[in-house]
């Protein structure tokens, strides 16, 4: 009697754990949906350790149709405009305008992030509090890394909308690397055409295109591959694909843990530039480039430099196929 | 090494202008020959400066890389063996002020190099071959040949990759992060929150096991 008793007890115990995970992880599928599909406008301020700026995005989402809109409101004036088949960069700074062609490949994108159950191997997922956030009713969601190889995120999502009114990136030790902060957010019916166009006057400047080229290819013919990955790190796309500045096709597999990704662009060492080895950064994007077998190999990600750095510690390159590749369209990856 | 200050980018960028004081031009050579981190400053600046070259803009100046080497030639002190390559740029430096960090504008010029020495993408083959690239790395390196080598101090080499590069890494990356983490990594390349030097390691790097 007293065992069943106890049973009982660790049974609901464990279920009830189960069911906090899914509830939080359930409230992380709910935000990538409201990012992704609510049409919204709002001010944020973002914080980092050398600076903090204010920006303004506005995204549309009209039938799976995305438009969305990034302004700097107090730095250089730069916007960036994403549509489903189009980026465009506008820098007043250069007086320069480009535009980069996109292949239209959501659905395969899907696949990141990918709330998955053993995400709990990796991240400690669990829910907060309910406080007040920009006079709104929010959930903070913590989503605590187990290890060094990944950041977490602290995540005060509006409870009506699911929508990130805050947002914190930390590393495994606790300290913040990088904070979003809304000053303003507003979840519309709709976003006027208006609000999704440059204010910038691109009269004189230069226009400049980049067409797409990328075809997805089998992990097979990439002809690389990382050996000693970061725990729950899998190979998810690879594709060949055109770079402006670059020789030869690049290859660009990305791997993933489900909720961090991590890419790995791979080209000829031209011998003029990117010599030797080193970390980079880019806001919370971590960059560590090396020299490998004749080739410039690069892992880039929103990941701690200990990521980086041991992927492109461990990438070999696969002898029978690295000097031939062969290209299928579409063929997505894993 | 360490990140310059805001003072000393403030001198550097003056320098680049051709509007810091003798005084001061010498102090800063001193940091030069000294400051690995400031001369990947410089370098930076020499960079974007080349990557934005156009022909709307001002000819390619060799006064800048002139004054390096003569005022980094008064502070002849030993040095190791690394060297950096001090190539001419354009004089027009307005850019100067407003360029540190803007990895994405660097992006813009390597595809507007691209588009200015027209190579803009003749394709060979479709989706059995592999694709014609372009090269504007190549059409940047080359520029006039006379360059100056400007000793320095050793140090580990880590070579940053190009602005231009990085920013197109990055971009490419941020299709396949999380729609939060997209925001965050465009984010940081609209405010232009980065480090194109080589940065400091900051984790904890006992941890080096990476299991399966």
């Amino acid at each position: 009697m007293m065992l069943r008793l106890v049973g009982a007890i660790v049974f609901s115990l464990i279920a009830s754990v189960a069911h906090a995970e899914s509830d939080a992880r359930n409230w992380l599928v709910r935000m990538s949906a409201s990012l992704t599909e609510r049409n919204y406008d709002g001010r944020f301020i973002h914080s980092s350790d050398t600076q903090s700026e204010t920006l303004r995005i506005v995204h549309r989402n009209v039938k799976g149709g995305i438009t969305e809109r990034l302004v700097s409101l107090d730095g250089s004036g730069r916007e960036y405009i994403r549509t489903n088949t189009k980026t465009t960069y506008y820098m007043p700074d250069t007086r320069t305008v480009v535009v980069e062609d996109r292949i239209d490949n959501d659905g395969l994108l899907t696949l990141i992030p990918e709330y998955r159950a053993g995400l709990e191997n990796y991240y400690d997922i669990t829910m907060g509090q309910e406080t007040m956030v920009l006079g709104k009713r929010a959930i903070l969601v913590n989503v605590q890394p187990r290890d060094e190889f990944r950041y977490g995120y602290r995540l005060w999502l509006d409870m009506e909308t699911a929508m990130p009114l805050k947002s914190q990136l930390f590393n495994h030790h606790g300290k913040i690397v990088e904070q979003v902060a809304f000053a303003e957010l507003a979840v519309k019916d709709s976003i006027p055409d208006a609000d999704l166009q440059t204010s910038i006057n691109t009269s004189g400047y230069s226009q400049l295109r980049q067409e797409a080229r990328r075809h997805f290819i089998s992990p097979d013919s990439i002809g690389w591959r990382v050996t000693n990955l970061p725990p729950g790190f899998k190979l998810k796309v690879t594709r060949l694909q055109s770079m402006a500045g670059s020789k030869s096709p690049v290859r660009h597999m990305v791997y993933s843990d489900g909720l961090a990704t991590v890419s790995v662009f791979i080209e000829p060492a031209n011998g003029k530039d990117n010599q030797g080895s080193g970390l980079q950064r880019v806001g919370s994007v971590f960059a560590f480039h090396s020299d490998n077998s004749g080739y410039q190999v690069t892992a880039v990600g929103e990941v701690p430099p200990l990521t980086v750095k041991s992927i492109v510690g461990s990438l070999m390159r696969d002898g029978a196929n690295g000097s031939s590749i062969s290209v299928s369209a579409n063929a997505s990856a894993k | 090494m360490t990140e310059p200050n805001e003072n000393v980018q403030s001198q550097l960028s003056a320098f680049v202008d051709n509007e810091l004081p003798q005084d001061e031009t010498q102090l800063l050579a001193r940091r030069l020959s000294r400051d690995s981190g400031l001369q990947q400053s410089l370098n930076r600046y020499l960079l974007i400066g080349e990557a934005l070259r156009s022909p709307k803009q001002t000819p390619v100046s060799r006064n800048l890389s002139s004054r390096v080497a003569a005022a980094l030639e008064q502070y002849n002190e030993p040095q190791g063996d690394t060297a950096v390559v001090v190539k001419p740029f354009k004089a027009k430096a307005s850019w100067a002020k407003t360029a540190l960090g803007m990895s994405l504008a660097a992006s813009v010029a390597a595809i507007a190099m691209v588009a200015f020495y027209g190579m803009q993408s003749p394709v060979n083959g479709g989706a059995d071959s592999e694709v014609a690239m372009n090269d504007s790395s190549n059409q940047l390196s080359s520029a006039p040949a006379d360059s100056y080598v400007v000793p320095v101090a050793t140090t580990t080499p880590s070579v940053p990759i190009s602005a231009a590069r990085l920013t197109n890494y990055v971009v490419a990356h941020s299709e396949f992060t999380s729609p939060l983490g997209r925001r965050n990594t465009m984010t940081g390349l609209v405010t232009g929150d980065q480090q194109t030097e080589a940065v400091e390691e900051t984790v904890d790097t006992a941890a080096t096991g990476t299991g399966k």
